[in-house]
């Protein structure tokens, strides 16, 4: 049952998407947010749009992984499309009953939904193609010119890496415990809230006191091979860019400047 | 009055990149009254196997029929079956969650929605069963008592609820040699003084060759052999290929084999190896 839930989402394999660098895929990721939101006109979402298909094709992910993601939006979505419908003033197409449908409310509408849709897209395509760990690595890249200014950029990733790396074990556990409550008779579906509220505390005090006991063997693990934070500290892997990263990312670029050019098509 | 498996199938997280086959097409009948040992390598089906036994998981083809009802039947209440067959979790002990160790055992019993009277004396007789002193520990915190302690307080929280099949994954790990024994001598006890049925997952064969009346080798999904001790351990050499171990006297004896000498493998009490070797002697076949 739990065990069903990827968290993560990500998507095991060896594309083209699979291989850049992750710190070109966050930054293209921003890239893509910028140009979704300065493009003003249809062209503009077309070159955006395109770019999230091209990545798409490229990264060989099954569609149907991608609509996944779409589903939890669907909610948003057809409110964001109801709500611009109705409530845009301008020439009426359209009336029902006290509503009007306007011209330019259809096409605000029409804009809102291509740019959450291509939004989520991208930003699943990130996780998808991505493995935590290497997102997490990425980021800690992308942070550390603002090491200076304070922020504890290698600390903030590693709190990250643990918490990404222990999601799976507590899911497991909590599903172990789960099983092993109901085998005795414990019922987590059935009652009003409250009730199933209260019968959450026999799943629970387990699972806080194993968290905390991990907690306290990794922080042992982690002293006892001298970790001490990341000053001096080098990595196995360290990241390289090669020919397609700038590829990459003179094709980002390339998108970036055509989007906002396209705002005066 | 038996557990009946049939035909059953079970694949993890179907139709993603992360798909396993834990099952595939087990047939297995567990007997009333009897004691069942399983064994198999890390990863070869047998978490995944019993805890179909108590309708924990939906067998995704095959049927499990417990008492002669199938339990995914339409309208069947699983919560009956979850009485009937006791299931004992690896660590188990991780699952306690009361402050006392009365309310933790009592856990089940008043999930059942038996009265006070009844839970007391199920409670107390769990306890006994497993060689807990019910007055001295029953307000005490489990949580400040030692881990085979801890382990003991939480199988009888299953034996609380009063099944006739008691599954056990591994009840022995992480234990030390006493507690270890305790535990295997209190489980031997409820199969042979109160009848009930056990089916015992290990890693350990001296445990299981001296406790079963049969035994089920499990690999990749599959049953791949099932009988009485003797004729499991007959084959050691299949078992040490598998990656598992064998009960000592039953390694001696394939050594021995190896070596030219003619005795049978199935053999796993010192006396019995005696008797082996001293034949062989006799016979004059020394190598």
């Amino acid at each position: 049952m739990l065990k069903d839930i990827t968290i993560g989402q990500y998507f095991p394999g060896d594309s083209v998407v699979h291989r850049l660098d992750p710190r070109i895929k966050i930054v293209l990721t921003f890239v893509l947010i910028i140009s979704l939101f300065t493009a003003s006109n249809f062209k503009g979402y077309g070159i955006c749009a395109l770019f999230v298909l091209v990545q798409l094709a490229l990264s060989r992910v099954p569609i149907k992984y991608i609509f996944k993601g779409l589903r939890p939006l669907l909610i948003i979505l057809f409110l964001t499309i109801f709500v611009n419908m109705f409530m845009v003033e301008g020439v009426v197409v359209y009336s029902l009953g006290p509503f009007d449908v306007t011209r330019e409310g259809m096409v605000q509408a029409g804009r809102m939904a291509t740019r959450l849709v291509f939004l989520v897209m991208g930003a699943s395509l990130l996780t998808l193609t991505t493995s935590p760990i290497a997102l997490t690595d990425g980021i800690e890249k992308l942070l550390n010119p603002f090491r200076r200014l304070g922020l504890p950029a290698h600390e903030l990733a590693m709190m990250m890496t643990i918490a990404l790396r222990f999601i799976p074990t507590l899911l497991d556990e909590t599903d172990k415990i789960m099983k092993a409550q109901m085998a005795r008779g414990a019922d987590f579906e059935s009652g009003n809230l409250l009730r199933r509220a209260k019968n959450l505390v026999p799943l629970l005090v387990p699972l806080f006191i194993s968290a905390f006991r991990r907690a306290d063997e990794l922080a042992l693990a982690m002293e006892s091979r001298c970790y001490r934070g990341g000053r001096g500290r080098t990595r196995l892997k360290v990241l390289h860019m090669v020919g397609m990263d700038y590829f990459a990312l003179a094709l980002g670029g390339l998108v970036l400047v055509t989007t906002i050019v396209s705002r005066g098509w | 009055m038996s557990i009946e498996v049939t035909n059953l199938s079970y694949t993890y997280m179907p139709g993603t990149p992360y798909e396993k086959v834990a099952l595939e097409g087990i047939d297995l009948k567990v007997d009333e009254g009897s004691f069942i040992g399983i064994i198999g390598h890390t990863g070869s089906g047998k978490s995944t196997l019993i805890q179909h036994f108590n309708g924990l998981l939906k067998p995704q083809r095959g049927t499990i029929v417990v008492d002669g009802s199938d339990i995914w039947e339409k309208g069947f209440k699983r919560s009956i079956v979850r009485q009937k067959v006791g299931l004992v979790f690896q660590y188990p002990e991780h699952q306690l969650f009361e402050e006392t160790v009365f309310k933790d055992v009592a856990f089940g019993p008043r999930n059942m929605g038996l009265n006070e009277k009844e839970v007391l004396k199920r409670t107390r007789s769990a306890m006994k069963m497993v060689g807990l002193d019910f007055d001295a520990l029953k307000d005490t915190n489990p949580f400040g008592l030692s881990g085979g302690q801890r382990r003991r307080i939480a199988i009888a929280g299953v034996l609380a609820m009063g099944p006739k099949y008691l599954i056990l994954d591994e009840p022995t790990a992480g234990l030390d040699p006493r507690g270890r024994r305790e535990i295997l001598n209190s489980i031997r006890d409820m199969n042979r003084k109160q009848g009930i049925t056990i089916v015992l997952v290990s890693h350990n064969m001296d445990e299981v060759a001296w406790l079963a009346d049969s035994i089920v080798v499990m690999e990749r999904g599959r049953i791949s052999r099932n009988g009485t001790p003797q004729q499991v351990f007959d084959d050691g050499r299949y078992l040490m290929d598998l990656g598992l171990a064998l009960p000592a006297m039953s390694l001696l004896m394939l050594k021995l084999k190896e070596k030219g000498w003619q005795v049978k493998g199935g053999v796993f009490t010192v006396e019995d190896a005696r008797k082996e070797i001293l034949k062989n002697l006799r016979c004059g076949n020394d190598a």
